[in-house]
């Protein structure tokens, strides 16, 4: 059975892969654009002596088309397409940083984005499969021991604003309205906001460098702690990769159970951000009385999985435990208890004319910029675009369970927060749809996966409670560890947005326009810096500090 | 009623020691309510039902290591703290708490109050600007807007008290109210302004700009740590308290109510119900608020409440002439 949402390339002679060459690159893409909008990530694979970079594009309506060109590995460049999509510069910068690819024609030219800052301009890229763990450990090492720690400084040579008028404000790396580690030189004008230049990298772990040290098994456990929160959609996506690329099929009742977890951990999530929404607006009541709520969910996965964040629930071709009978009961006990309280406090809170006019009208963009920034989720959703993995492209038991996509009539908070509301409420339905339907069976296999790969290579996509999560994944036979695993998670997209859509908005304005996407920062941890409209700020970003490297795991 | 000499600086003693007592009792109440609203407990182990966390914070803060950044003006960083506790333990002096006498009092005390209340606002924003970080800057810029809007309002309010009863002098205000009834009244209206503006001065909820964690971390007080942190905190509650007891004083008739006059032991115990009762109306609002925007803050705000200070004073001021 061909598993749902994964597409193979060239394995199925899949007429959405095209192979161009260097030359006539640009022109493929120009091509390519006007009917798939929606560029998903640049993957790039160092491969054969070459670097491979794989362009994905989704038309919005689950269909992709792959335009694949092959670079040299000395010196590689190729044409930016930036000009063409805005949001594409900061995959460009990604695999700039870690394939040493040079973009031609790029907004930012020189910038780092995702290495720390120490990091040796001669030193090899470290994503080459030339360079070895103990190498980048020692690099590492060696720079950050050198480097002395120095402190923001944020802008030299800005003639367009006079010093008086404009305050530097630095919002972060560690600031009570981030949960992550990211930092933003916010320009004031007064309260309002001039120019926002963010930074992200502050936790980055090198995950798809790990993730090609280590066996097939080892990876799941690894991808699970991408992300503290979705963190079982990480898992859900690499093993349904997996599996496309292995051709194993799970038993139905694993793929009931894995919708099940999933819906259960989107419900979580977005509680959690509409809590947040009213810790972010200064309402503290709210923000308590949803994460009191959101409780009953913790404990019901905590019942499922035994974990209540990295759940370790699911594995390769199935499920680690079968959920009895009885905590199915439990679950659709509790569920219906949740929506009653859920509803109740949502009903009042978002009909809280204060909280409302403090959100409504905040961070506004409008479909076409959403398209263009790349955004996915709820983000995109909200805009008015019913782009959403579990519709387009079924996985797991959606295809037989009918749901309805939400979507919002115009971009702003108060529309992201509505579409959220009821995307809890749909959950909801499908976890009742879920269990009505489960079949019998047998969803654990009987032995743990412990082989290796075959050459291939599988793209899966779901849609976790951010957005699309993408994994590609590459074997070759023979190896006992993943040859390439490239992971495009939902916020890097959505902060392309975030960033635009802070201009001319106040001080008070910016945890809610940041957080309206509910950014993962450390999920993806890739940096980006901002380009100015008409001469770019010049910014000195924190330094690492040098600390004490102990093995091998540092990047 | 006036006390003989000697006694006087005991009971000074005794009143400051009320008072402070008071004001980490009133920070355990408002904590407690807030956290019934929010569907938690608050406070809980250190003594009976946590009454005792507010001073236990108090102390622990004390002796934590003070981190003083560089480039801070000493010297006004360590006077912020002090003038503002300093100031108003003296203000309590005037408030009629224990008997309709305050310990202190002379003709004209009104005006005295008032100076206390601007000297704190002046402490605050010393301590603001001592250090000059980036958050200190946009917080202190705020405090100094909201204070001049605010304090403003909330003081503008005892001047119409002072339309209607003649007297600028706080146990005439008092003993007006006990003769006749509770100004509230007369002038709910300014009662109401009162109450909000006080929310603002002290920059709780919806009013907590200045402070904002999700925006400027702590404000003009990020960098404050240690001693002057415990010390600014205290003079915050000790507004609080002091706020709320004047506006009992003021509209609520202070501590008069059945069989004061027989047994003047019940007048703190009045006063300090009616106190509980104006301190959790503010707890509510707080519970319940979601903070404005900065640009709001005037026009929004600031606009109607001294719109509805001008209706009570016209009314007031008709009143008096007999209209």
């Amino acid at each position: 059975m061909k598993v749902m949402g994964a597409v193979d390339l060239r394995r199925d002679k899949d007429s959405s892969v095209v192979l161009v060459s260097p030359d006539s690159f640009p022109e493929a893409i120009k091509a390519t654009i006007p009917s798939y909008p929606h560029l998903i990530t640049i993957t790039a694979v160092h491969i054969d002596g070459g670097i491979e970079l794989i362009y994905s594009f989704d038309n919005l309506r689950g269909e992709m088309r792959n335009i694949i060109v092959r670079l040299p590995e000395k010196e590689a460049s190729i044409q930016s397409i930036s000009s063409y999509l805005k949001g594409s510069y900061i995959y460009e910068m990604e695999v700039r940083d870690l394939f040493g690819v040079n973009f031609l024609g790029h907004p930012i030219p020189s910038a780092r984005l995702l290495l720390p800052d120490s990091y040796p301009t001669n030193a090899p890229p470290p994503l080459l499969k030339t360079v070895s763990l103990e190498q980048l450990s020692r690099i590492l090492d060696e720079a950050q021991r050198q480097e002395p720690p120095t402190m923001l400084t944020p802008v030299t040579g800005s003639s367009r604003y006079s010093v008086e008028s404009l305050v530097i404000l630095p919002f972060g790396p560690y600031h009570p309205a981030l949960k992550e580690p990211e930092h933003f030189a916010i320009a004031l004008e007064g309260e309002r906001i001039v120019e926002a230049m963010p930074r992200i990298g502050y936790v980055h772990r090198g995950i798809e460098k790990l993730a090609e040290n280590r066996t097939y098994l080892q990876v799941l456990f690894l991808v699970e702690r991408v992300c503290g929160i979705c963190s079982f959609h990480h898992s859900w996506t690499y093993t349904m990769a997996v599996e496309k690329l292995l051709g194993i099929t799970p038993s139905k009742r694993a793929e009931y159970l894995r919708t099940l977890v999933a819906e259960l951990e989107r419900i979580h999530s977005h509680t959690l951000w509409i809590g947040l929404l009213g810790y972010w607006s200064g309402f503290d009541t709210m923000f308590m009385w949803l994460w009191s709520a959101r409780e009953r969910i913790m404990k019901l996965l905590e019942m499922i999985a035994g974990n209540r964040v990295n759940k370790s629930f699911i594995t390769i071709g199935g499920v680690r435990r079968d959920v009895s009978d009885e905590k199915l009961k439990i679950i659709l006990r509790e569920i219906a208890e949740f929506e009653r309280e859920f509803r109740k406090i949502t009903d009042e809170v978002m009909s809280y004319d204060p909280l409302i006019e403090r959100v409504r009208g905040i961070g506004s963009y409008n479909a076409e910029t959403a398209i263009l920034s790349g955004a996915v989720g709820p983000v995109l959703r909200a805009a008015g675009i019913p782009y959403d993995i579990r519709k387009i492209e079924p996985y797991g038991a959606y295809p037989e369970i009918s749901f309805n996509v939400i979507t919002g009539s115009r971009g702003d908070v108060l529309s992201i927060a509505d579409v959220r509301v009821r995307e809890t409420f749909e959950s909801i339905e499908i976890i009742r749809q879920v269990i009505e339907k489960i079949p019998s069976g047998n969803p654990v296999p009987p032995t743990f996966f412990t082989g290796g790969g075959r050459d291939g290579e599988a793209i899966a996509r779901t849609e976790p409670p951010r957005g699309e999560l993408y994994y590609y994944i590459r074997g070759r036979t023979g190896m006992k560890t993943p040859y390439r695993v490239k992971i495009r998670t939902p916020t890097l997209p959505n902060l392309v947005l975030a960033s635009e859509a802070l201009k001319g908005y106040t001080l008070s304005d910016i945890p809610l326009i940041l957080t309206m996407i509910d950014p993962c920062f450390s999920c993806e941890d890739r940096a980006i810096v901002y380009v100015g409209r008409r001469d770019p700020f010049i910014v000195k970003l924190h330094r690492t500090p040098p600390r004490e490297i102990s093995g091998g795991c540092t990047l | 009623m006036s006390y003989p000499l000697p006694l006087i600086p005991l009971m000074v003693l005794a009143s400051i020691i009320a008072f402070l007592l008071l004001s980490f009792f009133f920070e355990w109440v408002e904590r407690k309510t807030l956290a019934r609203i929010q569907k938690r407990i608050g406070p809980y182990f250190t003594g009976p039902g946590g009454v005792l966390q507010p001073l236990v914070d108090f102390l622990k803060l004390l002796s934590k290591k003070e981190l003083i950044s560089e480039g801070t003006d000493i010297l006004l960083y360590r006077l912020s703290a002090l003038i503002g506790v300093i100031i108003l333990a003296y203000g309590f002096l005037y408030i009629p708490f224990f008997s309709t006498d305050p310990l202190l009092s002379f003709e004209g005390d009104l005006l005295m109050i008032i100076l206390v209340f601007i000297l704190t606002s002046f402490s605050y924003l010393i301590a603001g600007t001592s250090v000059r970080t980036p958050f200190t800057l946009v917080g202190t810029s705020r405090l100094i807007v909201q204070y001049s809007l605010y304090e403003l309002l909330y003081l503008s309010c005892f001047v119409i008290v002072f339309f209607q009863v003649g007297s600028p002098t706080i146990s005439e205000i008092v003993r007006y109210q006990e003769q006749s009834m509770p100004l509230i009244i007369f002038q709910p209206l300014g009662f109401i302004v009162a109450v909000l503006s006080l929310l603002a001065k002290l920059e709780r909820p919806p009013f907590d700009l200045p402070h904002a964690k999700q925006e400027i971390a702590a404000g003009w007080m990020s960098e404050l740590s240690g001693r002057t942190l415990a010390f600014i905190r205290l003079s915050n509650n000790m507004d609080l308290t002091l706020s709320t007891l004047l506006i009992v004083a003021f509209f609520l008739g202070g501590g008069s109510g059945p069989m004061t006059s027989t047994t003047p032991i019940l007048w703190p115990v009045y006063f300090l119900i009616k106190a509980l009762a104006v301190l959790i109306l503010l707890t509510l609002i707080e519970g319940i608020a979601v903070r404005v925007r900065s640009m709001y803050l005037p026009m929004r705000l600031a606009l109607p409440l001294s719109s509805l200070l001008v209706v009570q004073a016209i009314l007031v001021i008709g009143w008096r002439m007999g209209l």
